[in-house]
């Protein structure tokens, strides 16, 4: 009982200390919190790719960047209002990652990584050359409508931290009981040995390619709340770099184990915020962490327990 | 016509031919499949559960063709294995790897998980069941919520075994289960394949401790060179000229 009650009590301590944290921060600091929220969000739907299923994907700026622009373009182009273009980026992503796949989830390790990693420049370039001449090149889109929830326009870090924690919350308990499903077990099983997981009874090339597009989906959806945040988006929020820092939350959280993403997500995307005055630093200090981290902690700061419940 | 039935079965390796025009056919019962290092026996299994792809030759199981189809498919229809080199899910509970082992038999998808229905519930919680039975029967009992990796090797192997046995399979295909067991485990082996047959489980089996196979098995089918050159029961397989000379002649797998 009590191995199990402290994780729900400490879980409901750090909801209840969010839900209080935008009456309390100042308004930069709210701002900080919302962009955690969002690289909270491309961190969890990663851990399922990267975490369960142990697939090297370090493109997911691309599928991110989908979503986005879709997003930016249906409700610029078309007046949809941003938050209804929810699915249809998530769709765009998924459809795009399925194409993705094909080729690429054949692949192993270090190969896999490679590719996304071209896949991710592709879509980055083909946005700086203005994409079927929708993206707007490196100016990217502008005037994207503030996102309307329940009859509210959103405008403040404030308001906007709702809609952007109240996602992440949603994709916890999805993502938690995916987790605890047959298919997260699928696909942990591939994690550790993809021969013995087909030779179980796994349909891992199913399993892979479902989870690269689900994964990629919401990390679209992600794409549209970042939309709706930013009012205006460019290429340049979406390079290789950002998949890299979202690669790295997974690992350095825990890959596989949900809290250990969330904290990678603070520690990857909050705690830069914190040392600004290092500016140049910044990202010297961070390697080192990382690198220093991989050694002392190789399974992350927050693993994923072995055995046991999910 | 038996449960399985192999047809001119032939794989090449570049220039070697692992198994070169095998033909046998597997009854209900317990059948050994032995023969020298090298002979081709691994990949004989290999090729039933289709982690191989035959370069002639098909193999039939419960009268339909199952030659060529993907590894889980041949789970679904009722095959199952384990690993010559031990294949466990390390990171897993004992219990998730035989969970993992029952996933063809499952129906519950992406929604279903997500909205815990109340048929996927059922679901879980009977396959859970099923699951912790398992292990009780290879000896498990009370393991599951260790992590597979904390395992010793013999307790490994009636994982790996359980987690076959969590397919339900009508055909349990073992590569080596006593390989690294020593006496007293290898007889608690023996008991439990006798336990698997009397479940109405078929097992082929390969293994190089003769008295366990002679213990165990009702039929023995011999590799040498990827040829199969003897295939009968125990007694006569022991006294063939070529099973001797083959073993004989090789310079590990000594029969005695
Ligand atoms: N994937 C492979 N690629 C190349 N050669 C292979 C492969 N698998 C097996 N072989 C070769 O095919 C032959 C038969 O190997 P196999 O593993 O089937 O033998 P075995 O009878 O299981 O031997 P052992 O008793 O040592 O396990 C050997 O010469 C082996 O080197
Ligand atoms: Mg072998």
């Amino acid at each position: 009982m009590s191995r199990r009650g402290a994780p729900a009590v400490a879980a409901a301590l750090f909801a209840a200390l969010l839900c209080i944290a935008p009456f309390l921060l100042s308004t930069y600091w709210v701002d900080v919190l919302d962009s955690v929220g969002l690289y909270a969000l491309l961190a969890l739907s990663l851990n399922l790719i990267l975490g369960e299923a142990g697939l090297y994907d370090m493109g997911h700026a691309a599928f991110f960047a989908v979503g986005a622009y879709t997003a930016a373009i249906l409700s610029t182009s078309l007046g949809i209002p941003v938050l209804l273009t929810l699915p249809a980026s998530g769709c765009a992503a998924g459809l795009f990652a399925a194409l993705v796949a094909l080729p690429v989830l054949r692949l192993r390790g270090d190969y896999l990584l490679i590719v996304t990693i071209g896949v991710g420049e592709i879509v980055r370039i083909a946005l700086v050359n203005d994409a079927f001449g929708l993206t707007g090149g490196s100016n990217g889109i502008f005037g994207i409508p503030r996102p309307v929830l329940l009859g509210w326009r959103l405008r403040t870090p404030e308001q906007l931290f709702f809609l952007i924690w109240g996602a992440v919350a949603v994709t916890v308990l999805v993502f938690g009981r995916l987790s605890a499903s047959r298919f997260g077990r699928a696909l942990r099983a591939i994690r550790d040995d993809e021969v013995a997981a087909e030779g179980s009874g796994i349909d891992t090339a199913r399993a892979k390619l479902t989870v690269f597009v689900l994964g990629s989906a919401w990390a679209g959806m992600a794409g549209t709340l970042f939309a709706a945040k930013m009012t205006v988006i460019s290429p340049e929020s979406f390079g290789f770099w950002e998949s890299v820092l979202v690669f790295a939350m997974v690992l350095l959280g825990g890959a596989g184990s949900i809290p250990g993403v969330l904290l990678g997500a603070f520690l990857v995307a909050g705690l830069p915020e914190l040392f600004r005055g290092l500016a140049s630093a910044r990202m010297l200090v961070f390697g080192l962490a990382l690198m220093v981290m991989m050694v002392v902690r190789p399974r992350g700061l927050w693993p994923r327990r072995a055995g046991g419940g999910p | 016509m038996s449960l399985l039935e192999l047809q001119g079965l032939s794989k090449r390796f570049g220039g070697v031919a692992a198994v070169d025009g095998v033909s046998f056919g597997v009854p209900d019962g317990v059948t050994g499949l032995i023969g020298p290092n090298g002979a081709g026996k691994t990949t004989v299994f290999n090729l039933i559960t289709g982690n191989i792809r035959p370069d002639r030759g098909t193999v039939t199981f419960a009268d339909t063709d199952i030659t060529g189809l993907a590894p889980h498919r041949i789970v679904a229809r009722g095959i199952a294995r384990t690993f010559q080199a031990i294949r466990l899910f390390g990171g897993l509970s004992v219990l998730d790897n035989v969970l993992a082992g029952a996933d063809a038999g499952l129906r519950a998808g992406l929604l279903a998980s997500v909205l815990r229905l109340p048929a996927q519930r059922r679901e879980e919680r009977d396959v859970r069941e099923a699951g912790l039975a398992e292990l009780e029967f290879v000896g498990l009992a009370g393991k599951g919520a260790a992590p597979a990796a904390s395992l010793a090797h013999g307790e490994r192997r009636r994982l790996e075994i359980a987690r076959a046995l969590a397919a339900r399979p009508r055909l349990v295909v073992l590569d080596e289960p006593a390989g690294g067991l020593n006496e007293s485990e290898t007889a608690d082996l023996s008991g439990l394949v006798r336990r698997i047959r009397a479940r109405g489980v078929t097992v082929l089996l390969i293994e190089h401790d003769m008295g366990f196979v002679m213990e165990v098995c009702e039929r023995l089918v011999v590799l040498e060179h990827g040829v199969k050159i003897a295939e009968g029961p125990p007694e006569a397989i022991r006294r063939d000229p070529r099973v001797i000379e083959a073993y004989l002649g090789a310079a590990e797998g000594d029969p005695a």
